[in-house]
């Protein structure tokens, strides 16, 4: 009996170390294989493939192609090529000029089309049948949300372009999304200051907003924050993204006793809202015993060329401008006015700067492994970028930097002169509280 | 009532806008039974022959700005103002009247080139075929737009004179009234345009011919007369309309080449809700589709139907097509 039972308990011990040591050795090669193929587009081979994403098509094809002249030049100096542009300035620095990870930097495009659809299917291609294992760019947020949850589940990194809805660093966050873009509420806490000491504290607004979410954010904002200043809110009138003719929405404008028009357009929408509202006369008309003002809280340089004269005198906030004096900024500006012949946008350099960031994390990481470059960007602190000292916020995945509040040249001196900055916020004052825009990042699919 | 006044005023400059694009639209398909979907794209033609003479008239002499040293950077001062003072700078100032004159001669020369080129080839063919040959002369006009001119809106001003706004509140006694001037006379222009169409189209041994053509173009032909010939210069006729309606639209909305595609769609709403091939139910259907989008925008009838302002037109549209399958003047 007693021999029976210890039989019984040697057999039931031997079953179990038999098991558990099958069991590891069945599962050490996955291990291996998982640690050899731990994540999707593992660069195998001397080169590593990023995937630029713009608008090659469409109203932002200028812009689109600005972005991409810019990635030509950060691939450019990741590669050792060039001036290093700035490679030269940024601080810390973990790149080499040697590629990423000692592998050459090659690049695939996309078309964007502006649409959410187009960039999606764009961003697919390059990440099944190209493999890059970044994808990068866009100038509208409504793409950058779309895109940045298409990166998130495929499980790689998504470095935002220009987008500037709350959304993308807010509701719509990811673990896998990076902004370097500003967004409106930064737009709004920069801007009120101005808006207060140039127009005072009495003021009616009237709204014209594009009717998608990045209009609605930045209505949001700006209400928000000239409301707080003693602003009333007279309306805030949705407007259909490229309605082209404004007239039927600027009319009302023009008796409704507000004395501010704020244009939450950009783009063609912008330009053409714009040049109708000066049509209209309202610069000219005094209200309330105050002259009439137009406000555009995100001004684009390239975009404003569009306005024309219209432009001139005319308050607003921008990501960087060319004309910043900061050692960044200026080797930026060289490498890419030496490149191309003419200035850097904003657009490009946020997506110049997007792509160095990713670079260095991965070089931080020691890996292309998004989970690990996610570790090395989360609450990263770098400066000599052009916007100062910069933190990339672990818990939303936004960077903070100094906003800049701009105006409509009144006597430009070149054909690019077309914004003078009046203010440099600085980054605590355009700060927030990581929970205040919602959203939850969740954790990293690699 | 100030708003109601500024909403007519609203709707009749789109409608003008609206029926003079249908127009040259319907003219082509009632004479040559040709859907043209290149007739946007040759509305932006006529915008960007104002661009063209606004940079002819502003070639600059550049003065380098030697505090940029990283790229080129220039102060321009026109030749024209260097040469020729005030004078030059007034020339500058009427780039779009101008452009007027020799968008004529331009448009005329490109209808023409279409017509001979392209489109006589495809007169027997399914609308279909006819569509997708069009559609593709379109973007091809506009890719080499693009490759020009880039794909940012570009400004083109009204003359100073006519820039700003009229005080037309103190027509009905109404205190701060103001319309712009450039509206206006859009919209008179347009009136002149189609009135000039219908003259030469009922008034003319040519036009009476055209018209025999459009209703039976076999007999006409038997008669010894050339028709083709007569459908070509009709062609040229459309799109000297087109072509000017494009310059005259430069001040309100700064061209660039994707607005032909814009209207595209638009106008051939105009065109099927007035019927076909009718040149009065073009007019017609441009103008009652110009000012209900006016209304329709109207905050306060926002407030009670979101959003109805940017599916008015389309919604009419299917109501008149229930109702009267052939358009508001289309014949059975």
């Amino acid at each position: 009996m007693t021999k029976s039972s210890k039989t019984t308990n040697e057999s039931r011990r031997d079953f179990l170390k038999i098991t558990a040591v099958g069991g590891l050795a069945a599962s050490a090669p996955m291990i291996f294989m998982k640690s050899a193929h731990a994540y999707l587009n593992e660069p195998k081979g001397a080169t590593v493939t990023l995937g630029f994403n713009v608008p090659q098509t469409g109203a932002y094809a200028d812009e689109g192609a600005d972005e991409l002249r810019a990635y030509k030049l950060a691939v450019k100096h990741l590669n050792g090529e060039g001036d290093g542009g700035l490679l030269n300035t940024m601080k810390p620095l973990s790149l080499k000029g040697s590629g990423i990870l000692g592998k050459k930097v090659q690049y695939v495009t996309g078309d964007t089309q502006t649409k959410s659809d187009a960039a999606r299917a764009s961003a697919k291609r390059m990440i099944e049948k190209d493999g890059a294992v970044m994808i990068t760019g866009g100038s509208s947020s409504g793409v950058a949300i779309a895109v940045q949850s298409l990166c998130q589940e495929a499980g790689v990194i998504f470095m935002a372009g220009l987008t500037h809805s709350n959304d993308t660093t807010g509701k719509d966050k990811r673990k896998h999304g990076f902004r370097h873009f500003f967004n409106t509420e930064m737009s709004g806490a920069a801007l009120a200051p101005i808006l207060e000491k140039e127009f005072g504290k009495d003021r009616v607004a009237y709204h014209l907003t594009a009717d998608y979410t990045w209009g609605w954010s930045q209505e949001g904002s700006i209400k928000k924050y000239t409301e707080a200043l003693g602003w009333k809110t007279q309306s805030a009138v949705r407007t259909p993204l490229g309605a082209g003719d404004f007239s039927q929405y600027i009319t009302p404008v023009l008796n409704s006793g507000a004395d501010v028009l704020v244009l939450n357009h950009y783009g063609k929408d912008m330009v053409n809202s714009l040049t109708q509202a000066v049509q209209f006369g309202l610069r000219d008309k005094q209200v309330n015993g105050k002259d009439f003002q137009i406000v555009v809280p995100l001004f684009s340089r390239l975009m404003a060329q569009g306005a024309g004269e219209n432009i001139k005198g005319i308050f607003g906030s921008t990501n960087w401008n060319w004309s910043l004096k900061d050692a960044g900024s200026q080797a930026f500006v060289k490498s890419f006015g030496a490149e191309y012949g003419f200035p850097p946008s904003q657009a490009a350099h946020t997506c110049y700067v997007q792509t160095l960031l990713y670079a260095n994390a991965c070089e931080m990481a020691g890996t292309f492994n998004p989970c690990g470059v996610i570790a090395a960007l989360e609450g990263f602190k770098f400066d000599g970028m052009g916007n100062g000292p910069t933190e990339y916020r672990a818990e939303d995945h936004q960077c903070f930097k100094d906003v800049l509040v701009v105006r409509g040249n009144e006597n430009p001196s070149s054909q690019f002169d077309l914004l003078e900055v009046v203010d440099i916020t600085p980054r605590a004052k355009v700060e927030y509280p990581p929970s205040m825009l919602g959203g939850d990042l969740g954790s990293c699919n690699a | 009532m100030d708003a109601f006044l500024l909403q007519i005023l609203n709707g009749l400059d789109k409608g003008g806008a609206y029926a003079l694009i249908a127009l040259g639209l319907t003219l082509v398909f009632g004479t040559l039974g040709v859907v043209n979907f290149a007739h946007g794209a040759l509305f932006m033609l006529g915008a960007f022959v104002a661009v063209s003479v606004q940079n002819l008239l502003t070639i600059s002499k550049k003065v380098k700005d030697e505090s940029i040293t990283f790229f080129d950077a220039y102060k321009e001062t026109p030749y024209l103002e260097i040469w020729w003072g005030d004078t030059g700078t007034a020339l500058i100032d009427y780039a779009v009247p101008i452009s007027i004159v020799i968008a004529i001669p331009v448009m005329l020369l490109i209808g023409l080139a279409v017509e001979r080129g392209l489109v006589r080839h495809f007169y027997k063919r399914e609308h279909a075929d006819q569509i997708l040959v069009t559609f593709g002369l379109a973007i091809v006009l506009q890719e080499i737009i693009k490759a020009n001119y880039g794909a940012n809106p570009i400004p083109v001003g009204a003359p100073d004179i006519v820039a700003g706004s009229a005080n037309i509140g103190a027509l009905f006694g109404i205190e701060g009234l103001v319309y712009p001037w450039w509206r206006m006379i859009y919209l008179l222009f347009s009136a002149v345009i189609i009135a000039g169409v219908f003259a030469f189209l009922h008034l003319t041994t040519f036009g009476m011919v055209v018209r025999a053509g459009m209703h039976d173009r076999e007999t006409v032909g038997l008669l010894g007369i050339n028709i083709e010939r007569r459908f070509t210069i009709v062609f040229g006729l459309a799109t000297i309309v087109i072509g000017l309606a494009g310059v005259m639209y430069t001040p309100i909305l700064p061209p660039d080449y994707h607005m032909g595609m814009d209207f595209l769609v638009l106008s051939f709403v105009v065109v099927v809700v007035g019927g076909m091939g009718s040149l009065p139910g073009a007019v017609a259907a441009g103008f009652l589709l110009g000012i209900l989008q006016s209304f329709f925008s109207m905050n306060e009838v926002k407030s009670i139907l979101p959003g109805i302002d940017q599916i008015i037109i389309y919604l009419i549209a299917v109501i008149i097509l229930l109702v009267r399958p052939r358009g508001l003047m289309g014949k059975d």
